[in-house]
């Protein structure tokens, strides 16, 4: 996985520029016997939790620049707007790293977990099974490691 | 409340041929875990009682004995999972 800034040319097709001006590699990962991107991989792991109440899996840097997303059809249509902030400030209160943020409405939860310098966000059904998505946010971070390691890297 | 729920899952997992013992919420969270037991698992526990619970034929009743309790056989151990209401109860046998 490489990432290169807005005006580096890039010869290699396959890009997608950022909301910010970033550009990432998509970079084939292998899974098996079976090549998949890391987004057909995310999307496939993810979507299997629509069914219990998961209605948008998504990745984000720290600026809120998308990187990742699962969406489901049923999902509310102000998902994908960066109006969550999260800035993990709960590090503070002496109990080492804030892991994971969890904010319950009347309607959805929102599960976040912090996996610097990206985030990760699950929004579901409030009824829905909080530890599923813990767990599924769990898997996104052992699947991205990769992604995070070359972004720290290239810092 | 709380030290009476962990007194009462020490009691169980102290018990012959109980190799863990995994209480849940209802929203999947993990109460406490003992021996085998992850708390990671507790997601899944919950999940797979409330998903009997929608296949048995409950209907309206709260009569407790129309809770379903779910055996799994793995090759080494077994697991009862039960749900009466707001928590779920795993042991690992």
């Amino acid at each position: 996985m490489v990432i290169v800034a807005d005006d580096v040319t890039c010869p290699i097709d396959g890009y997608r520029r950022g909301k910010y001006g970033m550009t990432i590699l998509h970079h084939k990962l292998s899974i098996g016997n079976s090549d998949m991107t890391l987004e057909a991989t995310f999307g496939q792991v993810c979507s299997r939790f629509f069914h219990d109440g998961l209605k948008a899996a998504i990745v984000t840097d720290r600026d809120g620049v998308m990187i990742l997303q699962c969406i489901s059809e049923d999902a509310p249509a102000k998902v994908l707007e960066p109006a969550i902030p999260t800035t993990f400030a709960a590090s503070k209160l002496g109990l080492q790293r804030n892991k994971c943020i969890v904010s319950m409405y009347d309607l959805f939860q929102v599960v976040q977990m912090d996996q610097n310098p990206l985030i990760i966000t699950l929004v579901g059904d409030a009824a829905a099974n909080t530890g599923l998505f813990m767990n599924l946010g769990q898997r996104i971070i052992e699947m991205t490691q990769p992604l995070v390691t070359a972004l720290q890297e290239r810092q | 409340m709380d030290a009476e729920l962990m007194a009462t899952l020490d009691s169980i997992a102290s018990k012959d041929g109980v190799q863990g013992v995994l209480i849940a919420d209802d929203m999947g969270l993990c109460l406490g875990a003992r021996g085998i037991a992850k708390p990671a698992a507790s997601a899944f526990v919950a999940s797979i009682a409330n998903t009997a619970l929608e296949l048995s034929d409950r209907g309206e009743t709260e009569d407790k004995s129309q809770y379903p309790t779910i055996h799994i056989e793995y090759e080494h151990h077994k697991l009862i999972i039960r749900n009466e209401g707001a928590f779920t109860l795993a042991i690992f046998t």
